[in-house]
């Protein structure tokens, strides 16, 4: 098993979101940690191309929309986390044949900008009604060079960081679902801060449910 | 790692695709149909049988023994108690057979019926939609739902938009991921000879008689007996507009508030698609433009500010 962290607290950055604030998509979300501001749009389940049909479940598309310009291969590559992480999570073969589009937009980055992704991209999902296995969150960790880890780490702190990892946690168990690394770092190490990760996504689960219980306090 | 569990296994035991919470009959039948294990249990145990593991039956001696029921006690008490609470997806509910021992003679299976929302996993009940719980006696349990993108049910009438005609077939837009396909014979009176009036860019209120993942959704304009009962090609005028799902399952609900509120504005017509579409017509353009607006406001208002809105508009503020 892995071991909790010392530091008992985790501290992340303030957070926020706000679900179906876009009128077009199925479902949206905005997602804000601290200063970095991610915008998410889901459509579908809608008509797919044939040459992208797959018989017996969904086609997943992420699109990762940079503040200006074309999404590069840095863009790409956070494109295929957040989507193996979604493919996961959903229930794809309730809708075979058919296809998700789930768009992201940088607003402003300023840090831990994958697990902002990851969130926006999970509050979308569960805005457009789509059935879902679980929940997950995206929580990144930083060890700056005395070896201290930072949860939520600024863009200043992931500059001056030794190692940067990010990991999606899923609800139900608290299990890893998807990490993405860099930097070097013992295998020790990489156990802290997925242990430290575990405790900081019980933060982000109880305000997902917070904020989805919000919306419904209207309908109850 | 996620362990990804087998849908299509648990989606074959409960239908929750067929389920209607105005029409119980049908709702029975289904279940019978889709789930012979619960049914099977003929030692009294109501909870759900797993089905991805394999399952030990107790030996016959210990089995008449020890008759575990978590009957109405657990099970009810377990869902019943989160009724009208909002769940997320991952939530589950697991009714594990306590040891109590029935002393009154071989108890019934307990069954419950899980619609949208609700899904079934080995022993337990996991929520795969956010939203709120709802409970229909006896035992029909749903998540309620806020969304937009429309997934054809069988059984349901919606509001569907002609886009082509090809052959004997209109393909018919009715919001989900596929177009579904009418028939030209299945309006009232219609025959090889005699075809129905319908043009491109029609609108049609329309019954589902096939809608399932697998299959192309089929429509129809006429009930079981042949008869047209409202449905068909829409006359002239009036105007088409998109309100979330949640918002048109609460206009259809039985002694709605939203629609006692619009019954005392002016008189109009109003059909109801369940997939979303609301089409409106009163006797003028503006008051029919009033409608619109006020239905869609609906989705973000209180009861309180909706009363006090339809009241602003009644009193001629608009």
């Amino acid at each position: 098993m892995m071991e909790v962290c010392g530091s008992s607290n985790v501290t992340l950055r303030e957070f926020g979101c706000e679900q179906s604030l876009l009128s077009r998509p199925d479902g949206s979300a905005s997602f804000v940690q601290g200063d970095t501001s991610v915008m998410a749009g889901v459509y579908g389940p809608a008509e797919v191309k044939v040459s992208k049909e797959i018989y017996d479940r969904a086609t997943l598309e992420v699109l990762i929309q940079p503040k200006v310009g074309l999404p590069s291969v840095r863009e790409r590559s956070q494109e295929q986390c957040v989507r193996e992480t979604c493919e996961a999570a959903l229930q794809l073969s309730l809708h075979p044949r058919s296809s998700l589009t789930l768009i992201l937009q940088l607003l402003h980055d300023d840090g831990s900008l994958l697990s902002c992704y990851l969130n926006a991209a999970c509050m979308a999902l569960m805005d457009a009604g789509l059935p879902m296995n679980c929940l997950f969150c995206g929580v990144t960790c930083a060890i700056n060079k005395e070896g201290e880890i930072i949860t939520d780490p600024t863009a200043a702190q992931e500059k001056e960081s030794r190692a940067l990892m990010t990991f999606a946690i899923d609800s139900t168990e608290r299990r890893v679902m998807m990490s993405s690394t860099k930097g070097s770092f013992s295998v020790h190490e990489m156990q802290r801060c997925i242990a430290v990760s575990q405790k900081a996504s019980e933060k982000i689960f109880q305000f997902y449910r917070d904020s989805v219980r919000r919306r419904y306090s209207k309908t109850l | 790692m996620v362990i990804l569990l087998d849908p299509t296994a648990h989606l074959k035991l409960i239908s929750w695709r067929s389920f209607d919470p105005l029409n119980e009959r049908d709702l029975t039948e289904s279940f019978i149909r889709v789930d012979p294990l619960v049914l099977r249990s003929a030692r009294g145990r109501c909870r759900f049988l797993p089905v991805c593991r394999t399952y030990i039956a107790p030996a016959d001696s210990s089995s008449s023994t020890r008759r575990s029921r978590c009957g109405t006690g657990g099970m009810f008490s377990c869902l019943k108690d989160k009724v009208g609470e909002v769940l997320v997806p991952g939530d589950e509910f697991s009714f594990q057979a306590d040891d109590t021992i029935s002393l009154s003679g071989p108890a019934k299976p307990e069954k419950v019926v899980c619609g949208p929302g609700l899904r079934r996993s080995g022993d337990r009940l996991l929520v795969s939609k956010s939203g709120v719980l709802r409970h229909k006696q006896p035992n029909v349990f749903w998540i309620d739902s806020q969304q937009r993108r429309y997934v054809p049910a069988k059984g349901e009438t919606v509001i569907g938009i002609v886009t082509a005609k090809s052959g004997d077939v209109f393909k018919v837009d009715v919001g989900g991921s596929e177009q579904a396909s009418l028939s030209y014979l299945a309006f009232e009176g219609a025959t090889k000879r005699n075809r129905p009036n319908v043009q491109v860019g029609d609108l049609v209120f329309a019954q589902f008689i096939i809608a399932n993942k697998d299959m192309e959704p089929e429509l129809v304009c006429m009930d079981s007996s042949g008869r047209a009962n409202g449905m068909g090609v829409f006359g002239g005028g009036g105007l088409l507009f998109t309100v979330s799902l949640g918002l048109v399952r609460r206009l259809l609900s039985p002694h709605n508030e939203v629609r006692a509120d619009l019954e005392q504005l002016f008189p109009c017509e109003l059909v109801v698609g369940m997939n979303g579409r609301v089409w409106t017509r009163a006797s003028t353009v503006q008051q029919t433009l009033i409608i619109a607006n006020l239905l869609q406001s609906c989705d973000t208002m209180t009861s309180q500010q909706r009363q006090q809105l339809f009241r602003r508009v009644q009193q001629g503020a608009l």
